[in-house]
């Protein structure tokens, strides 16, 4: 019997309102596994992540979620299965940590949103996963950029999903941050055995924590790990502009400006 | 922490009695506590009596409806669209209310009936229905645009709209007619019987149960549209069931009392800074309390101020609501 995969997509294709905007994405994930998306501006990484999240339609094609095809879920189902994470997230003057780990708990809370003893226990050990510990009564809006983000990853420790859906989880913050919440969710990936999948334009730091790497490329989707995509020289087909390469030696790209 | 809130709560309350009480000892004849009393508790009819039960007591009823009312729409309108600034006129809800009243006041006067024969329940039905054509607009668009700025930009259009009619019926309409009209754009507690008073207060309660289940969705809101649908939520309808119990909210409060302004802005504000919450568990309780103080506040102030009759609660309400909604803008470009 073959291992069910937590995500698999099968000749996948995005799009907005019966619009295609990417196609045939065929790719797996496992639970205890990261997974970096890279592609070019509009190549439709955002909406492959909210697709497989369930938040936009797909156009055609299969999503098999822990093998059953991703029909077989309802919204709240599917939304415990998969805690998604836009990049950027308001900030709500005098909204507390505590308030937004008891939104986690939508369909945990009563009908006026309080929650039991229970789900304070999980809350106290995902802010201490995350080291936001004590953090409970703090202002979120006061808090730093890397410290909110934490605070929404804690959100979905909370949630208790199995799957972590992250868009640009480090767009916002600076390299030591960056490479701070890259490793935490490396860390949930093989401490708490979660699948996360990030989009990141951050070359250096994903190379180093995913296991492997999906790329929305010009001429088409592929993946690999990251020793597979370097050696493979897949990193090329990203962008449509000829004068940009991967160099391998360097570990960035390079632009021929011609001289 | 815990203990801060519930000492808030308990003053908010004791607050509220006390101008209650305060507001039925205020009027053009003043009357002593002896008298009050006996007017409220005992069997004897009397004149003061009748002023007491038939005018003061729905007033005040009426001021604590629309107290708990106003501030409750508004936190509820300026969570769903986003807007520190938004309330049921943005919206164009009240204009609604108020074309619903101008066609029914000045355009029934064309087909010559009499005004002796209508009723303020007659302008109240009518205010309704304006209120909720404008909401079904509002819902029919809010359900083809997710953008809240869009619906916003359509709400102040409709207003345009309503308010343009509405001059264009001031223009052709006979003197009487419009002076009803008139009067009831200046908003009152005052002239409503228990009977109305009761109607207002069985519309507000659905309003206001309503809010109290909306709190959970109300605070996911917070987080933005993707956050939202990541929850599992399904937006359309929990934005639907916060503009019912809106338009629930505003629109007794519009029909009954006439528009009243600025308040439904203010009073959210005053509680966030008073809790120093955003969280909708603390604030709905929060806006309902704060609000009845304010309204009776507003009632106080409008029959104390002069010796002869009321000044418009429309302009106490602005006097009281626009420093605070001031001071929001500036604390919030600091």
């Amino acid at each position: 019997m073959t291992q069910e995969h937590a995500i698999e997509l099968k000749g996948l294709c995005i799009g907005y309102a019966g619009t295609e905007i990417y196609g045939n994405i065929t790719a797996h994930a496992d639970k205890g596994e990261m997974i970096c998306l890279i592609g070019a501006n509009g190549k439709g990484k955002s909406t492959l992540l909210k697709t497989i999240a369930g938040l936009q339609n797909k156009i055609s094609g299969e999503i098999l979620l822990n093998g059953k095809d991703d029909s077989f879920f309802n919204k709240k189902e599917r939304s415990t299965l998969i805690s998604f994470l836009p990049p950027r997230f308001p900030r709500i003057p005098n909204l507390k940590v505590m308030d937004i780990m008891g939104i986690n708990c939508y369909h945990k809370s009563n009908w006026i949103g309080q929650i039991k003893d229970s789900e304070k226990k999980a809350i106290t050990e995902a802010l201490g996963m995350t080291g936001l510990a004590g953090f409970e009564n703090r202002d979120s809006s006061k808090l730093s950029d890397g410290e909110l983000q934490r605070c929404m990853i804690a959100g979905s420790l909370v949630k208790d999903s199995e799957i972590i859906i992250f868009d640009e989880p480090t767009a916002f913050l600076d390299i030591s941050n960056k490479f701070h919440i890259s490793y935490l969710l490396k860390k949930l990936a093989y401490e708490k055995n979660k699948c996360i999948i990030f989009s990141s334009h951050d070359l250096q730091v994903s190379m180093d924590v995913s296991d492997r790497i999906w790329i929305m490329g010009n001429a088409g989707f592929t993946e690999g790990s990251p020793y597979e995509v370097l050696e493979g020289n897949k990193l090329n087909g990203i962008f449509s502009d000829s004068r940009i390469r991967y160099d391998k030696d360097k570990n960035k790209f390079v632009y021929n400006n011609g001289i | 922490m815990k203990f801060k809130k519930t000492y808030i709560y308990i003053l908010l309350i004791l607050t509220a009695l006390t101008l209650s009480v305060i507001d039925i000892f205020t009027g053009s004849s003043l009357f002593s506590i002896k008298e009050t009393a006996q007017a409220l508790f005992s069997e004897e009819t009397s004149s003061i009596k009748k002023i007491i039960i038939d005018y003061r007591l729905p007033k005040i009823i009426a001021a604590i409806i629309a107290g708990a009312s106003i501030g409750l729409c508004g936190l509820q309108m300026q969570t769903l669209f986003k807007n520190p600034l938004a309330d049921p006129y943005i919206l164009g809800i009240s204009t609604g209310a108020g074309l619903g009243v101008a066609v029914f006041t000045m355009g029934i006067s064309f087909f010559g009936v009499s005004w002796n024969f209508l009723t303020n329940l007659g302008t109240a039905g009518a205010a309704l229905a304006g209120a909720a054509a404008i909401t079904m607009v509002i819902l029919y668009i809010s359900g083809k645009f997710k953008d809240t700025l869009s619906i916003l930009v359509f709400g102040i259009m409709i207003s345009g709209i309503g308010s343009a009619l509405i001059n264009l019926l001031q223009y052709w309409a006979p003197d009487p007619a419009l002076k009803t009209y008139v009067l009831w754009t200046m908003g009152s507690f005052s002239g409503l019987n228990i009977e109305e008073a009761c109607t207002m207060g069985i519309l507000a309660l659905t309003g206001i149960i309503l809010s109290v289940t909306n709190i959970k969705n109300l605070n996911a809101l917070l987080m933005g549209s993707d956050y939202v649908s990541g929850l599992g939520i399904n937006e359309k309808r929990i934005r639907k069931k916060i503009l019912i119990s809106s338009t629930l909210l505003a629109g007794s409060i519009t029909a009954f009392c006439g528009p009243i302004g600025f308040l439904g802005i203010a009073i959210p504000h005053v509680c966030r800074m008073i809790f120093r919450t955003a969280n909708h568990r603390t604030l709905v309780p929060a806006t309902i309390l704060a609000g009845i103080s304010a309204m009776l506040a507003t009632d106080i102030i409008s029959q104390s101020c002069t010796n002869s009759g009321i000044i418009p609660i429309n302009t106490i309400s602005a006097i009281l609501g626009i420093p605070v909604i001031i001071l929001i803008i500036i604390k919030n470009n600091k």
